[in-house]
């Protein structure tokens, strides 16, 4: 909401007690209370001391974790304060800070300013009881213990998990393990090296002659195909069959039923013995 | 709370189930008590299947952990029992609690006057006055309270785990005190005024 622009809706007017709750924690109110909470202010010269106090015991809780001064830089007042000397805390510091006093959280210096403004002051003193006793009331909430069995369960639990990450783990060693990753290399490379070969000899033409190839080649007949060259079909080097003797009817057909008795025959003239 | 000595830390964090089970006895208490105090008395009968969980979640994540970075384990966890706990109390859409709550006393249920909070201070009635109390303070209030004041988390564990500053933190556990001196005052007065 600009300034210019109030917001003109009524605001709920502030107790001091509730004043005194939020004080704390003023930078967190919501619009509607933080006009509430300024409004009171305002108007309670108390509370405005209250909060004027508190902003500056703010300002020292601040400073709580400033970097160590070094040695001999130590401010004077904070030796005067831990010897006892200089100014004792405001009633509006000592209520503030009585929870870390209490709670033994308070820098030394500050807690000796506080035990000064406690030896004179009853209002203080009584706040400061009220505190402890509150203290001691909720420490005095108990939690339940877990069972006993608890351990055993969250491990039964885990337990098909862990069984199912180990099969995947040993899976993947299997495939990707350190013993199986050097066999499945090596085989890698050699099925590429392979290919690789193979595809460089077609792209020559060449190769090796079979055993085929080469019988045709010695017969002096073209061969059906090469690589690299049209194929050209030729007429296959056919044995023409003699006829045995006492038989004039030479023939390319073959039935063993027609030479009863010739076994062999076949095989005789097709390889020549 | 004892951090695990470092070869069951190292064992556990490899999967070692029986190394893990010495990581739960360590741990279920503290933690079973936190997730108990920040979930509040309404998830009483859930507080055992959170804690159980958080271990898992824990043991999951666990591989992770790298104690070389200076966290310690125990913030380290906690931050899982933190993460963990809003999520359950965000799932569940509980109400956010106004500032104002309890601050007559009519929504915390009081013992009778006629007992003295002295003598009794472990009575049921109590205790579940100062669960409620404590339940109505905003959730990263309830946190620092009960890291510092239950688990003795020291100021710069609790930041690390919040991960805000010291101050913050400090700051946020001084006004969940005094919400709860407001809110238990009646438990602490046996007459107008005066304490018992």
């Amino acid at each position: 909401m600009s300034a210019d622009f109030p917001d003109p809706r009524p605001v709920a007017p502030l107790s001091c007690d509730a004043f005194r709750e939020r004080v704390h924690e003023r930078d967190e109110l919501p619009a509607s209370e933080r006009r509430a909470f300024e409004r009171h202010a305002d108007g309670c010269r108390p509370c405005a001391r209250l909060l004027l106090e508190v902003e500056r015991l703010d300002d020292l809780l601040l400073q709580w974790h400033a970097p160590a001064p070094a040695a001999g830089a130590i401010d004077d007042k904070i030796v005067a304060a831990l010897r006892g000397e200089g100014p004792t805390a405001s009633c509006a510091e000592t209520n503030a800070s009585l929870h870390h006093f209490v709670g033994g959280d308070l820098e030394p210096w500050l807690a000796a300013r506080v035990e000064r403004h406690l030896v004179r002051c009853d209002s203080c003193r009584d706040h400061l009881d009220e505190v402890q006793h509150s203290r001691k009331v909720w420490l005095a909430w108990r939690a339940p213990d877990p069972p006993e069995a608890l351990a055993e369960r969250i491990v039964r639990r885990l337990e098909p998990a862990t069984r199912a990450a180990r099969r995947r783990r040993r899976a993947f060693d299997l495939v990707f393990g350190a013993v199986a990753v050097p066999r499945v290399a090596a085989a890698l490379v050699l099925t590429s090296l392979t290919l690789l070969a193979i595809g460089v000899m077609r792209a020559r033409g060449g190769g090796t002659v079979g055993p085929a190839q080469q019988r045709i080649e010695e017969n002096g007949d073209t061969p059906i195909f090469s690589y690299g060259q049209p194929t050209t079909i030729v007429p296959l080097h056919t044995p023409r069959f003699e006829a045995p003797a006492g038989r004039s009817d030479a023939t390319d057909s073959f039935s063993p039923a027609l030479w009863p008795g010739e076994k062999g025959s076949l095989r005789r003239a097709m390889h020549g013995h | 709370m004892d951090d695990l000595d470092f070869q069951t830390l190292e064992l556990a964090r490899a999967g070692d189930l029986d190394a893990y089970r010495e990581f739960v006895r360590a741990y279920e208490r503290p933690i079973h008590h936190t997730v108990f105090r920040l979930v509040g008395s309404r998830f009483s009968a859930e507080v055992e299947d959170i804690t159980q969980d958080v271990f898992i979640k824990l043991f999951r994540a666990l591989p992770q952990f790298d104690p070389g970075r200076g966290t310690k384990l125990s913030s380290w966890v906690f931050t899982f029992v933190k993460n963990y706990c809003f999520d359950v109390l965000k799932r569940r859409r509980l109400p956010m609690i106004s500032i104002d709550a309890g601050e007559d006393g009519a929504t915390i249920p009081i013992p009778s006057r006629s007992q003295g909070p002295r003598d009794e201070l472990s009575s049921r009635e109590i205790q579940e006055a100062i669960a409620r109390a404590v339940g109505l303070l905003p959730r990263e209030q309830r946190l620092a309270f009960v890291l510092r004041e239950y688990e003795g988390l020291a100021y710069a564990e609790i930041a690390e785990i919040s991960q805000c500053s010291e101050g913050t933190i400090k700051s946020r556990i001084h006004r969940a005190k005094e919400a709860l001196r407001f809110r238990l005052r009646r438990l602490l007065f046996d007459t107008e005024g005066e304490l018992p």
